[in-house]
């Protein structure tokens, strides 16, 4: 927690984070909010405006939605595009990059996650669900085991944090059975669906996609890239957090809607990640 | 009385899926100059053992519900003599499924659970590339030979710079060559 | 493509008096554009007296009526902005029936239009659904339609990225052969921020051209104007070229460009109009917004950007989707054209989309269309935009009959509830929840399924919330029109009721079968009568003496089967409410054990087109509930007013299944965990003879009159009764939650109900999981 007190005091000439619209993306309005929330300038910057993009910005988000309506394969085409070879030498100078859903699907088809190589090594699949096919929006519960990535130090390890999915293809694979092992050995794997007592699993209904090891994000070695398929750009306020879902976060709504209006815009469950990226961003690059 | 048939299914208007693809191998990727046109097809594959006449069956389903064609965008034939069947032209095709196939798996419970299908054994589904390269890239050597090499290269992702239409991380894929 | 003029359905009246009023014989293109025109679903010709006799479109909470695309509702003011919704209700019945995926996402895509054009950001859908029987007959084909109706809206919303704020589904067989697809967008306004439908006054000044934006012209969706005016024939794949090709990706880009394009040049002071292109095309959109300004249009079909050669007729008035038209003046053109077609890229990522500049906007109150240097339409303005009147004949209301109560004894009523929360018209909609996007802008404080209406926080740090819900049900309006609209509005004032909301406005969607024959056009009078009396009767909960104003809506006729008899009158509200303070809203799930639950309304065993009665006995018979008027209002504004002061910890409404429906609903809520189910607590036990009816047990638990159930602590108890004692309604203590997850219900000392919780989540959730899981 001291590093975000750290970076919510810094100084004022740090630079914006760059929220990247590619078209058929729709989440980029909230996750630019979410970071303002944060105490951070967002910039919502569109695909094609890449001038000058390393200097002025401290760190990216691609955000969730459909860019180029998933055509091929969600995320493939926008990962080509010469945007993302700018996030692709921003990553390498060490500045935090976050993809959400859509976005985690473009940095995976970047090859920046998990980046061992410079290759693709793993995809996100359709969703294997007993029953059911196609797109799911839920509510899940993902355990924080921060690892390599920017999240460590900011989440305590082992806490369990609700969160919402909407996706049809969030399933972590890769052709290579011993990469999943690997990642988790390496702490590439910092959140992973679990049941709100916080057991992790890769079974339905806990897993909601059937993600190798029940992984929900992974990133890169160094940790400074992060791709996860939960969206806390809705879990960033205490009001977006529905009561059914129990525990203390479903407590904590509960309470409020017993309380004070100046609490629905308190920090929710997915507020942490953006105080965590932030934070890597004020602390500059390496 | 055992049979296998691919129902197959282009567009009518514009396929932007195979534009955006083929924009991006253009533009984008090692060795996409040389691709001359990309289209795409997606295909049900279908295995049955039954007596009823499966393909007069299927076609008055397909004639009937919006199950596997929105007769607005799309056209459609149906094959028994496998998908690569009815392509003209010099080019490869490109057949790619995936590994876990849900798609063919739900299909396969709705046509027997709802429609009443007896004796499907298995249905399939995916996308068939027709990839066609500039003149003098295909060579007509044997095995070795570069078009087909370089049509597995812009096909199968790699990397960032190479392959655009498989993961094969979750995705199978097989190149025959025609023409 | 289409190359040959169709059939015009212009009756020979109105073909004389097109003639009368060209004083010519009209082009094809002049056909074609006034056979959509005066075609019943744009011309409003058999509805368009009635809605003017009845409806009450005016009052406190109206910044815009039904004139425009959409209406728009005063909703607060934060920070020194005053924000308006804008609220719009279509319906998409025949496209759906015919090409379900396809029907319903251009619904979905046609009702947003509606929004954006007024300058609105779009914060949300609901969806009112009425399928055929999913155990009838036609039971394949009644599943196959709910299914691709449901993937389309799905497929449609969350690539545009608006979530589902809710909606209601009901399965009839009057319904097996056309089905209903109703659709409600709405948007947020900064109210000085509106955009006009209209060119702008300036432009008698500077010279106004016309910029169209979106797809390119093709001739998807000819016809669709005047398929919705008919009644559909069997045919149906002759018909499907009448349905719109929809793309939301495309509207996602398009929709952002527009509010970059609204904002730049409202900043600046420039002055301009918008409207979305729908029925009628090109030549309807123009030819509305140059009326609206005073001045007439001149329209180049050549320079019109088109997917394929296509002929006059169908360019000047196809409904390809995703395309929107501009009144922008001359000197800003340049830069909108670079903003679409540069900046956004349009013609890159959808290929042949793009702006272009198609006409421009003259003095000459006329409609000028050429084609090839030729003129191919020339009519005054307001040829073009009076709308005809067809005189419709009311035949004599129909006969309620009044049907025996069935009775049931003690034991079975258990059994009864649970068929009842197992049919597809009791259980859950769990799987259309978990196929939409309800998260998406961040906004959701009560989604659908959590409370009877969604509530969303659209203004960041603001903590008012914008309510809404979807009412209307096929079984009264099937039994008594009248009854069917007033049931509607009440039962969406409750629903709004029980989250401490204040309505505000409505946007309905008037659902019937065809005009022309008396019966049915009664029933259209009889809907609209009930649904007047209940908006006036009911009133603004904040501003007394005032009716709830209908701001939108949308009439459709001709939903019929191939035999010609009409749907269940259909009339479906969607009401909009304000919740002033967001930390107030409750769910319906029951929370802390100990707590009192009262039941607020009598019980006078109104069964005569109950779920119950439907489902246990298969009787759809006798009369729907009678409305005791002030008792029922009283309560209802009291309920909205105590929960929105916080002293509710639960509450839920009684409406169809009555008041053991409702309460097993409040204990399965808290089932639908994400997680799977765990356990289904807390429960509750009630103890009925506390309501001193005389009635049987059956008939006090499923009566279907209106009414609440809330969950209150001591303080809440107190302030309840207090209220109901001001406002002479009954209240009565009926029982309380239990620690043990389960469903008791005692009756002359004994128990007659005892269910446990996992045993009704099971048959509740269970209900729907068949009909829509599968391709």
């Amino acid at each position: 927690m001291r590093k975000i007190e750290t970076a919510r005091r810094g100084d004022r000439e740090r630079r914006p984070i760059a929220v990247i619209q590619f078209p058929g993306v729709n989440c980029e309005f909230e996750t630019a909010r979410a970071v303002r929330s944060a105490g951070f300038a967002a910039e919502v910057v569109r695909w094609n405006r890449t001038e000058g993009m390393l200097e002025k910005y401290g760190g990216f988000i691609l955000p969730g939605g459909f860019s180029y309506q998933d055509r091929v394969r969600g995320g493939v085409i926008a990962s080509r595009e010469p945007v993302v070879g700018i996030v692709c030498e921003a990553a390498a100078r060490g500045m935090p990059i976050l993809g959400i859903c859509n976005g985690a699907q473009i940095l995976v088809e970047a090859g920046l996650i998990p980046g061992r190589t410079d290759k693709v090594e793993a995809a996100l699949a359709p969703n294997k669900m007993p029953g059911r096919t196609g797109y799911h929006c839920d509510w899940v519960f993902v355990r924080v085991d921060g690892g390599a990535s920017f999240l460590s130090g900011a989440l305590g390890e082992g806490d369990v944090i609700p969160l919402p999915i909407a996706h049809g293809e969030g399933r972590f694979v890769s052709n290579d059975a011993e990469l999943f092992p690997a990642l988790l050995g390496g702490g590439q794997i910092p959140l992973r669906y679990c049941t709100a007592e916080g057991e992790v699993s890769a079974e339905s209904p806990v897993c909601p996609n059937g993600s190798l090891l029940g992984a929900a994000a992974l990133c890169n070695e160094e940790g400074n890239v992060l791709a996860m398929m939960p969206h806390p750009e809705r879990a960033a306020y205490l009001y977006q957090v529905p009561d059914r879902i129990g525990g203390a976060w479903g407590d904590r709504k509960s309470a409020l809607l017993e309380g004070d209006a100046s609490d629905l815009f308190r920090p929710g469950p997915g507020a942490v990640l953006f105080d965590a990226f932030c934070c890597a961003a004020a602390e500059g690059v390496s | 009385m055992s049979g296998k048939l691919a129902l197959l299914i282009g567009h009518r208007v514009e396929d932007l899926a195979a534009r955006t693809a083929e924009e991006t191998i253009r533009r984008r990727l090692d060795g996409g100059e040389a691709l001359e046109s990309l289209d795409r097809e997606e295909f049900w594959e279908f295995r049955y053992r039954t007596e009823e006449l499966f393909e007069e069956k299927l076609t008055a389903l397909i004639d009937r519900a919006e199950l596997f064609v929105n007769p607005n965008k799309h056209r459609w034939r149906i094959s028994t003599g496998g998908i690569a069947a009815g392509h003209e032209g010099k080019g490869y095709l490109l057949k790619v499924t995936n590994r876990e196939d849900i798609d063919g798996d739900v299909a396969k419970h709705t046509l027997t659970m709802q429609y009443g299908f007896r004796g499907l054994e298995e249905v399939r589904y995916g996308v068939l590339w027709i990839i066609r390269l500039a003149e003098g890239v295909v060579g007509d050597g044997p095995a070795g030979d570069a078009g087909r090499a370089l049509a597995e290269k812009i096909a199968v992702t790699k990397s960032r710079d190479s392959g655009l239409l498989v993961n094969p991380h979750y995705q199978e894929w097989s190149l025959e060559r025609i023409g | 493509m289409i190359d040959i003029a169709p059939d015009i359905t212009l009756s020979g009246k109105e073909r004389s008096e097109l003639i009368r009023l060209l004083g010519r014989e009209p082009s094809t293109v002049e056909l074609q554009l006034f056979d959509v025109l005066w075609s019943e679903h744009c011309s409003y010709k058999s509805s368009r007296p009635t809605l003017k006799e009845f409806l009450p479109t005016e009052g406190p909470t109206v910044l815009q009526g039904p004139e425009e695309d959409a209406g728009i509702l005063h909703f607060t003011e934060w920070q020194g902005v005053r924000y308006g919704l804008v609220i719009a209700h279509e319906s998409h019945n025949h496209p759906s029936q015919i090409l379900p995926v396809e029907g319903a996402a251009t619904g979905i895509g046609g009702i947003v239009r509606d929004v954006v054009c007024m300058g609105g950001e779009l914060i949300g859908v609901l969806d009112p659904l009425r399928f055929g029987d999913v155990n009838g007959k036609r039971a394949d084909h009644s599943i196959a339609i709910a299914r691709g109706v449901v993937k389309g809206i799905a497929q449609y919303a969350n690539a545009l990225g608006v979530p589902n704020l809710g909606g209601d589904l009901f399965f009839d067989r009057s319904f097996d052969q056309n089905c209903l697809v109703n659709v409600v967008a709405v948007g947020l306004v900064e109210e000085d921020r509106v955009v006009p439908s209209a060119v702008p006054r300036a432009a008698t000044g500077e010279k106004y051209v016309f910029l169209l934006v979106g797809k390119p012209t093709d001739s998807t969706g000819f016809g669709g104007a005047t398929m919705a005016s008919r009644v559909l024939d069997g045919e149906e794949t002759e018909n499907r070229g009448a349905v719109q090709v929809p793309d939301p990706f495309l509207k996602r880009v398009l929709n952002v460009a527009l509010h970059d394009l609204y904002d730049r040049a409202q900043r600046r002071g420039i002055p301009f109009g918008c409207k979305d292109l729908g029925a009628g095309g090109i030549a309807c959109m123009a030819s509305e917004i140059a009326d609206r300004g005073g001045v007439g249009v001149t329209i180049d079909l050549d320079r019109v950007p088109l997917a394929e050669e296509i002929p006059p007729f169908v360019a000047a008035v196809a409904e390809t989707q995703e395309r929107y038209g501009l009144a922008l003046p001359a000197s800003f053109v340049e830069e909108a054209l670079a903003l679409f077609n540069e900046e956004y890229d349009l013609p890159s990522i959808y290929r042949g989309a793009r702006a272009a500049v198609v006409g421009e906007f003259t003095e000459e109150r006329r409609v000028k269309i050429l084609f090839k240097g030729e003129t191919v339409c020339d009519a005054a303005v307001e040829a073009i935009t009076t709308a005809p009147v067809a005189a419709r004949v009311e035949g004599a209301a129909p006969e309620t009959a009044v049907t025996a109560r069935h009775d049931l004894p003690p034991e079975k009523i258990g059994g009864a509830l649970l068929a009842m929360l197992a049919s597809p018209n009791g259980g859950s909609a769990e799987p259309l929840f978990r196929s939409y996007d309800q998260e998406v802008k961040g906004n959701a404080l009560l989604r659908p399924g959590e409370a009877d209406a969604s509530v969303i926080l659209p203004i960041h740090g603001c903590p008012v919330g914008a309510a809404f819900t979807v009412d209307g049900n096929p079984r009264y309006g099937a039994l008594d029109p009248w009854a069917g609209g007033a049931h509607a509005v009440l039962e969406a004032a409750r629903n709004l009721a029980c989250i401490g909301a204040a309505p505000l406005g409505i946007t309905d969607c008037l659902n019937y079968g065809n005009p022309e024959d008396p019966e049915v056009f009664s029933q259209f009078r009889g809907g609209v009568r009930g649904l007047c009396e209940a908006v006036r009767r009911i009133g603004l909960r904040d501003d007394p003496g005032h009716p709830i104003p209908v701001v939108s809506g949308n009439v459709s006729f001709y939903n019929q089967s191939e035999t010609g008899s009409a749907v269940a009158p259909s009339p479906v509200i969607c009401m909009a409410g304000i919740v002033l303070d967001g930390a107030n809203v409750v769910t319906l799930r029951l929370k802390e054990p100990g707590d009192a639950i009262f039941l607020v309304g009598r019980r006078r065993g109104d069964l005569g087109g109950s779920l119950y009665h439907d489902v246990v006995h298969g009787d759809r018979a006798g009369a729907p509930p009678r409305i005791a008027w002030d008792e029922e209002t009283a309560a209802l504004h009291a309920v909205s007013a105590l929960v929105g002061d916080g002293l509710a910890r639960a509450c839920h409404d009684i409406g169809a299944g009555g008041m053991l429906f409702a309460l097993a609903e409040m204990i399965v809520a808290a089932g639908a965990l994400p997680a799977g189910v765990s356990q289904i607590a807390p429960g509750a036990t009630i103890e009925i003879d506390r309501i001193g009816t005389g009635l049987s047990p059956a008939e006090t638990l499923f009566c279907e009159a209106g009414g609440f159930l809330i969950e209150v602590d001591d303080k809440g108890a107190r302030a309840l009764c207090a209220a109901a004692e001001r406002g002479g309604f009954p209240v009565f203590r009926i029982g309380e939650v239990t620690e043990r997850g389960a469903l008791e219900v005692r009756s002359g000392g004994e128990t007659i109900v005892n269910l446990d919780g996992a045993c009704l989540f099971d048959a509740w959730d269970g209900a729907l999981r068949g009909v829509f899981q599968g391709v």
